[in-house]
């Protein structure tokens, strides 16, 4: 009835998962049938698709490990206390729309954590662009180019001008960025204006 | 705060934008902001640390970059609040909370982000239990232990009747981690492999479980794990476990088949072939 062999069963095989016979086999049996059972109580979930990515496969590598990264980091979070970005800030951000009535405390932490990725991702794709052309500085318009690529980003095409992504030449994108007509700082060149996000010309 | 004096020129900011796309439109409904300059941005200290993280050493980055993206993450802020905001009015609530906030970023295309910030969110709602006060001492484990089943599925039962199903989808996962981890730091001789998981989720191991809930696994471990094998075999019989304390692989074992013997339980084995089942 009992098996000979030293390979502990599947669950399936309870009914004779612990061989009464040898030693090494009395400490290794039960623990091993935990191992499976638990197992069986908590299966691992379909494995997630791939994060969605309009680049090539080095980048969407890359993505992956920034996720993993993200994952790591998160697992290893003991402070809660302290956040890296301000939440009464966040929260004060949140209540300038005025049909927000009533913040619940948790929206902020997560938000603040929230804003962590998202400028990590838009900082690593538009440093992306700076590799491409060669430079070590990540300027205006690498920011403008990832806003560009990525789908998820096109609520920021008016916090960022559309004109630049499209400028390859160093030169003319520096002479864009020197036209009158498209003010680096909008509320510096016209501080009457409340607009902050929408006086960029179409 | 909000400035009355404000209002017209957001109103007439609201009116000018209006001709824009309908994209860009839907936006600006939600992000008209009328605060002061150095409230509606987040400190540009703590964007630049932020950004140098994914930076090589040797990376500059620009007065007009670091502007830039201070600017994106308020509109971000704005894009995510303004759909959780539409979703709460839609169902006659006032208050925005966390599963909102998710849910509108998963609507939004920001799926990715959806799950790390469910576990996110899961660890800082333990770390507040912890806070309040609900802990374990050694002594409870016995009959903590009895009550692990119910309180982890607590969780994810709320997440998935309040938030989106991946987040809710990624705790039995990370919990069954959890345990394999342990048992493989409790046992490092085991020659069983863990059942197969996705291997990118490989690196998730705690060094020190914390809040209540990953408390349970390390306390009741060694003592239990023979409990629950007992348990799948015999379709979940109720039985008092025999061991309280934590020892070797085979003392756990051991404590494990007296419990099935007596159900008082000793720390000693009795008989020398207690699994002899026919």
């Amino acid at each position: 009835m009992e098996p000979n062999s030293s390979i502990p069963p599947p669950v399936m095989g309870a009914a004779v998962a612990y061989p009464p016979a040898a030693g090494a086999a009395y400490s290794a049996g039960p623990y091993a049938h935990a191992h499976a059972a638990l197992g069986a109580l908590y299966p691992p979930p379909p494995a997630p698709g791939p994060p969605s990515s309009h680049q090539g496969g080095a980048a969407a590598a890359q993505l992956q490990l920034f996720w993993a990264e993200q994952y790591r980091e998160i697992e290893a979070t003991t402070d809660f206390k302290n956040h890296n970005l301000p939440l009464a800030r966040i929260k004060k951000i949140m209540k300038a729309d005025e049909d927000v009535r009533m913040i619940a405390a948790e929206a902020p932490v997560v938000f603040a954590r929230a804003c962590e990725m998202f400028i990590l991702e838009l900082t690593h794709r538009g440093w992306a662009h700076a590799e491409e052309n060669k430079r070590r500085t990540l300027q205006k318009s690498d920011i403008a180019a990832a806003v560009a690529r990525t789908e998820v980003f096109d609520f920021l095409v008016d916090i960022v001008p559309r004109d630049e992504p499209r400028d390859a030449d160093p030169a003319a994108a520096a002479m864009g960025a020197a036209a009158p007509g498209i003010p680096q700082h909008p509320a510096a060149a016209d501080p009457t204006t409340m607009g902050y996000y929408y006086v960029q010309p179409q | 705060m909000d400035s009355s004096s404000f209002l017209p020129a957001a109103g007439a900011e609201n009116g000018s934008a209006a001709g824009g796309a309908n994209n860009g439109g839907a936006a600006q409904q939600h992000a008209a902001p009328a605060i002061r300059e150095q409230d509606r941005l987040m400190p540009i200290a703590n964007v630049i640390r932020i950004m140098r993280r994914v930076l090589p050493a040797h990376a500059k980055i620009s007065d007009d970059a670091k502007e830039t993206i201070q600017e994106c993450v308020s509109e971000y802020i704005s894009f995510i609040t303004g759909e959780a905001n539409e979703r709460c009015q839609r169902e006659q609530r006032k208050t925005i909370t966390a599963e909102d906030v998710l849910w509108a970023m998963s609507r939004l295309g920001f799926d990715d982000y959806v799950e790390p910030l469910g576990a996110y969110l899961h660890r800082y709602r333990e770390f507040e239990g912890d806070a309040r006060g609900v802990g374990l001492v050694p002594g409870a484990a016995p009959s903590r232990g009895g009550d692990h089943h119910p309180h982890s599925m607590s969780p994810a039962a709320m997440l998935k009747s309040r938030g989106p199903v991946s987040g809710a989808a990624m705790l039995p996962h990370h919990h069954h981690h959890h345990d394999m981890q342990m048992h493989a730091a409790m046992y490092g001789g085991t020659a069983v492999p863990p059942p197969a998981g996705p291997p990118h989720h490989g690196g998730f191991l705690m060094p020190h479980p914390q809040g209540s809930s990953h408390y349970l696994p390390y306390a009741y471990e060694p003592t239990y794990g023979g409990e629950h094998a007992m348990a799948a075999y015999y379709g979940g019989a109720a039985y008092a476990p025999g061991n309280g304390g934590s020892g070797d692989g085979s003392g756990s074992g051991g404590g494990g088949g007296s419990a099935s013997h007596t159900p008082q339980g000793s720390g000693g084995l009795e008989h020398p072939h207690p699994f002899a089942y026919k």
